[in-house]
């Protein structure tokens, strides 16, 4: 049987408006391409290394190749360091390319995290607060406290345990945590999302990185600076499971801890994120607050534009 | 015939028939731009697999839309799941923001997961039965039916439409499976 939001939704659908597509045919031919000779590329490359690999096996027969003996030893390393931060904060701050991409209104996201804590603001592509959020898981995700400050619409909504937004806050698939198939998953438990912000604390992040060094879902490509610093280079090994997602991470060396990761949100933006491992100072416990500016209007969850 | 040469196939084909399908994108993707790239994902697979596809690519090309879709293309959980908690805060406001319901429904598929935005897009956009959506999905009908009964029971939980039963059912009209 039709009902009205059946018939709402029939005759809104007729007034989608899409451009001429014409065109596009073309432009997706020279991604195709593009994407192609990379692959090409990776593939020539890991040829290389194999090869390389078999005449150092052959050598010395019980060795492995130097590229696997350093991968792996950066893999142990990180994830020991990381086993040492994971009581601490994690400060990301997520820049997306190209800016406005994927219909974002903002272009940066700056994350503060710690144990049950996390504060998310994205900031607009004019480099203005979008949106400001802070939650506390109370008990879990069935009971949070959490504020968020809409800036476009200068409006406050608070969601306080037990209050009657809180059955409202709660996604019907319950919480949004990092799946355990680390090596079959191709997206980092990052940026974006609130509830998987939530999940992103230094603990999870570092059973991230753990996991996905320990399957083998990166390899060491070298060092390069990044911001004027060193770093120890990884990147994404490509997996017909996974399919090629480029992703890279970067790593202080003196730390091993993660600094940067970057990956390509297919078909062709990108994000990437700085890490910053802080310990749990006053000062840097702060920036878990969300700040209200005067006049913003308190509003309901329903009424939030 | 050479992937390069699809080109000109598959652009005679956007230029002829390629709209409502672009229109199909845009309502899966959420945005005009974001349709776009989706549907330059649909056609990058097709030339990846052109020289296996027999007789006219558009099935194919409309089959691997869907997919890529139901499959969470561009991974958007993550967006979804501030939408869930922060209620509708998350629509874009833009220059229609002052059109009426019907507009404001397409704009909260958005906020459903992929595979009941696709079902409903396949549903009530592209008039298939049941069935035949489960079929582009790669789904049972069952699950096609699952799908859109939540996702119209989430669309009318964010909108505030009641139940409003009409007589012209699908039933009537012999569109479901």
């Amino acid at each position: 049987m039709t009902t009205e939001l059946e018939q709402r939704l029939r005759a809104g659908m007729e007034r989608v408006e899409a451009r001429d597509p014409s065109g596009l045919a073309a432009r997706a031919y020279r991604r195709y391409r593009r994407r192609r000779r990379t692959v090409r590329a990776l593939a020539v490359a890991g040829t290389a290394v194999a090869v390389a690999g078999a005449a150092t096996a052959l050598a010395e027969a019980r060795a492995a190749s130097p590229q696997v003996q350093t991968t792996a030893y950066v893999a142990s390393r990180v994830s020991g360091a990381l086993a040492q931060v994971s009581g601490d904060m994690v400060h990301t701050r997520t820049t997306y390319t190209p800016a406005g991409s994927m219909g974002r209104q903002w272009n940066l996201t700056v994350v503060w995290s710690y144990r049950q804590s996390i504060r998310s603001t994205e900031y607009s592509l004019g480099g203005q607060p979008y949106w400001d959020t802070g939650i506390t898981m109370v008990a879990g995700l069935l009971s949070i406290r959490a504020v968020n400050v809409d800036y476009p619409a200068r409006t406050v909504m608070r969601i306080t345990p037990g209050g009657d937004q809180g059955g409202l806050a709660v996604p019907a698939g319950g919480p949004v945590a990092p799946p355990p198939a680390y090596c079959s998953v191709y997206m980092p438990p990052t940026t974006g999302g609130i509830l998987l912000q939530a999940g992103a604390s230094p603990r999870v992040w570092a059973k991230y990185f753990k996991a996905v060094l320990a399957c083998g879902q990166f390899r060491v490509a070298g060092q390069q600076r990044l911001d004027g610093a060193q770093t120890i280079r990884l990147v994404d090994v490509p997996s017909r499971q996974r399919g090629y997602r480029p992703q890279t991470v970067w790593v202080d060396p003196s730390t091993y801890l993660p600094v940067a990761m970057e990956y390509t949100d297919y078909p062709g933006t990108q994000t990437h994120t700085t890490f910053e491992w802080l310990p749990p100072t006053k000062a840097n416990l702060a920036n878990l607050n969300v700040p209200v500016p005067a006049g913003f209007k308190q509003v309901k969850q329903q009424q939030v534009p | 015939m050479e992937p390069g040469q699809a080109v000109t196939v598959l652009e005679e084909f956007l230029a002829e028939r390629g709209q409502p399908l672009l229109r199909s994108a845009v309502m899966l993707a959420g945005s005009q731009e974001a349709g776009e790239d989706l549907l330059q994902g649909a056609l990058e697979r097709v030339y990846r697999h052109w020289r296996k596809i027999e007789g006219n690519p558009e099935g194919y090309l409309r089959r691997t839309l869907y997919h890529l879709a139901a499959d969470g293309w561009r991974s958007q959980s993550r967006w979804r799941a501030r939408l869930h908690l922060l209620g509708q805060a998350g629509i874009t406001a833009d220059a229609t923001d002052h059109v009426d319901q019907r507009d404001q429904l397409v704009r909260l598929l958005r906020q459903l997961p992929p595979r009941q935005r696709t079902a409903i897009v396949l549903r009530y956009w592209e008039e298939l039965t049941e069935a035949e959506a489960a079929d582009v999905m790669g789904c049972s009908p069952g699950t096609v039916k699952s799908a859109i009964s939540r996702g119209l029971q989430r669309l009318r939980e964010l909108s505030g439409i009641q139940h409003g039963i009409r007589d012209d059912t699908p039933q009537a009209t012999g569109r479901t499976s």
